[in-house]
């Protein structure tokens, strides 16, 4: 391997790292708490959350098969319930204050999953999905 | 008025004319609101009928201060002569008035009572059943119900006196050959030799007085309007009036997902029902804790349906036998939206019948007067 190899592999390996930082690293504290109720956050992961929270999922309710049913495809935008109110968007970015109170994330955690799958989350499910959200 | 003949007399004054065919049109506008419209007419509806019980105030004024032929004195007469004008006619020997004849006097006359008798008893239906006006606070909506009845059959009576007016106007016109729609636009009327006279003959001393009779309607009408801008300030009894939902567990909890619909929408059993079914609701769970579902549930039935005396805790007391738990499948939410085509419920943004805050803007206080209904103007129908 000769030094200029050395060099741009150094330098893409330090590009992945810098760019792969915010995934599943949150600066607010009570963020990173609620996260490792389900878990450590090392062993989740952001792409597996994206697929769950973009998923067709079965067993839950016929009409929401999917968390995009309310909360649409971009999680930085604001979603809508079946009955016509606004939800703030998902995304830890545009919401600051998502997944801080432990207690409304058990609550609507557990509603949530089982209206769209029709089960509780598993904790890999719901770490992967909150470490997805708190990355975009 | 170019063809009138050099003889003819002014009989009906501007103000009598005026009066008159004011009169058509408000009639006609609360007979098509009132009829035909319904509820959500309800603010011209009753600016309508305050302008029409102005005018008959005007109008009794005048039958005591306006010109000759307006004064009751000169036409209205006892029921004897009365009968005798309908025995004349009968038997074809009746004269001609040039004011009215002694039929039309009553004829005027129970106009106006019903008319009078339609804007009162129609304030107190405004004030009981919808919370509106001066009898607000006074009158709750068990007490506006039978008004409501009332005004229902006399308004269909003023519709019938109407008719029979109209018929005698073209009886009479025919029989003394005379056009008296026409005298009534002009108000022309040719005298003549023979013409019956019943009450007072002569112009009397105190002339018309067109300024006082307007100040004395202004006076008259100062009350119910002056108190219709008042009714707010009134504070109705806690009985008469829907529950505060803002700052309750309830409110909290189930405004996440849907507004907060007064609790006197459902009655006490199907607050019960979908309290026990959180699990499931309407499609979703919103399951609660069992401390925050008791709380939420003794709340809501403690305030349901019957449990206060206004419009819609007395009509949400029936539900769906089928679906009791869906505010939008009882009897009188279907009946009262069966005109709304479904592409305005899916539009934005009001997305689903639960949305009653979409187009009643009045929805969270419990209220829900008719007035306050205005479907977003961004909807349209769907294009083909």
């Amino acid at each position: 391997m000769t030094q200029k190899t050395r060099l741009i592999l150094t330098t893409l390996a330090a590009g992945a790292i810098a760019l792969s930082m915010p995934l599943g690293v949150n600066a607010d504290p009570a963020h990173d708490a609620v996260l490792k109720l389900y878990g450590a956050p090392s062993s989740f992961s952001a792409a597996r959350g994206k697929a769950f929270f973009l998923g067709t999922h079965k067993g839950g309710k016929p009409q929401t098969p999917s968390c995009t049913t309310c909360h649409t495809k971009n999680p930085r935008n604001s979603g809508r319930t079946r009955a016509g109110k606004v939800i703030k968007p998902m995304a830890v970015s545009k919401t600051p204050s998502r997944f801080t109170d432990p207690k409304k994330v058990k609550k609507w955690a557990r509603r949530n999953c089982k209206t769209v799958l029709g089960r509780e989350c598993t904790h890999t499910e719901l770490g992967d999905v909150l470490t997805y959200l708190g990355s975009i | 008025m170019s063809e009138k003949p050099s003889s003819s007399v002014v009989v009906w004054d501007l103000f009598v004319r005026v009066f008159h065919w004011s009169l058509v049109a408000g009639v006609t506008v609360a007979a098509i609101t009132g009829f035909f419209v319904g509820a959500t007419a309800i603010d011209v509806h009753v600016w309508v009928g305050l302008a029409l019980f102005a005018l008959v105030v005007a109008r009794v004024t005048w039958g005591f201060l306006g010109s000759r032929f307006a004064r009751f004195a000169t036409f209205v007469v006892g029921p004897r002569k009365v009968l005798h004008h309908i025995v004349e006619l009968q038997e074809g020997t009746a004269g001609r008035h040039l004011g009215h004849n002694p039929l039309g006097a009553w004829m005027i006359l129970t106009i106006l009572a019903a008319i009078t008798f339609l804007a009162i008893s129609g304030l107190i239906v405004w004030g009981g059943i919808f919370a509106h006006g001066p009898f607000t606070g006074f009158y709750d909506f068990d007490d506006g119900q039978p008004f409501f009845r009332l005004h229902w059959w006399v308004a269909l009576g003023l519709l019938a006196l109407v008719a029979l007016h109209i018929g005698g106007a073209i009886f009479e016109s025919m029989r003394v050959h005379e056009n008296l729609v026409r005298a009534m636009i002009t108000g022309f009327k040719e005298p003549r030799e023979n013409d019956a006279v019943e009450g007072a003959p002569e112009q009397p001393e105190n002339g018309p007085r067109p300024g006082l009779t307007v100040l004395i309607t202004l006076l008259v009408m100062a009350i119910p309007i002056g108190a219709t801008f008042q009714a707010s300030r009134i504070k109705i009894k806690v009985t008469h009036r829907p529950p505060d939902t803002r700052g309750t567990v309830y409110a909290e909890n189930c405004s996440d997902c849907h507004g907060v619909y007064s609790p006197t929408l459902l009655p006490a059993d199907s607050w019960r029902k979908l309290m026990a079914t959180l699990d499931n609701h309407f499609g979703e769970d919103a399951s609660l804790d069992a401390d925050t579902t008791k709380q939420i549930e003794d709340y809501l039935v403690a305030h349901s349906a019957g449990s206060v005396e206004t419009k819609p805790s007395a009509v949400f007391t029936t539900v769906s036998a089928k679906d009791p738990t869906r505010i939008t499948a009882s009897p009188f939410w279907v009946k009262t939206h069966r005109k709304i085509p479904d592409y305005v419920f899916s539009a934005k943004p009001v997305y689903s019948k639960g949305n009653c805050f979409a187009c009643h803007s009045d929805a969270q206080s419990g209220w829900f007067y008719p007035g306050n209904i205005e479907v977003p103007d961004s909807i349209a129908p769907p294009k083909k």
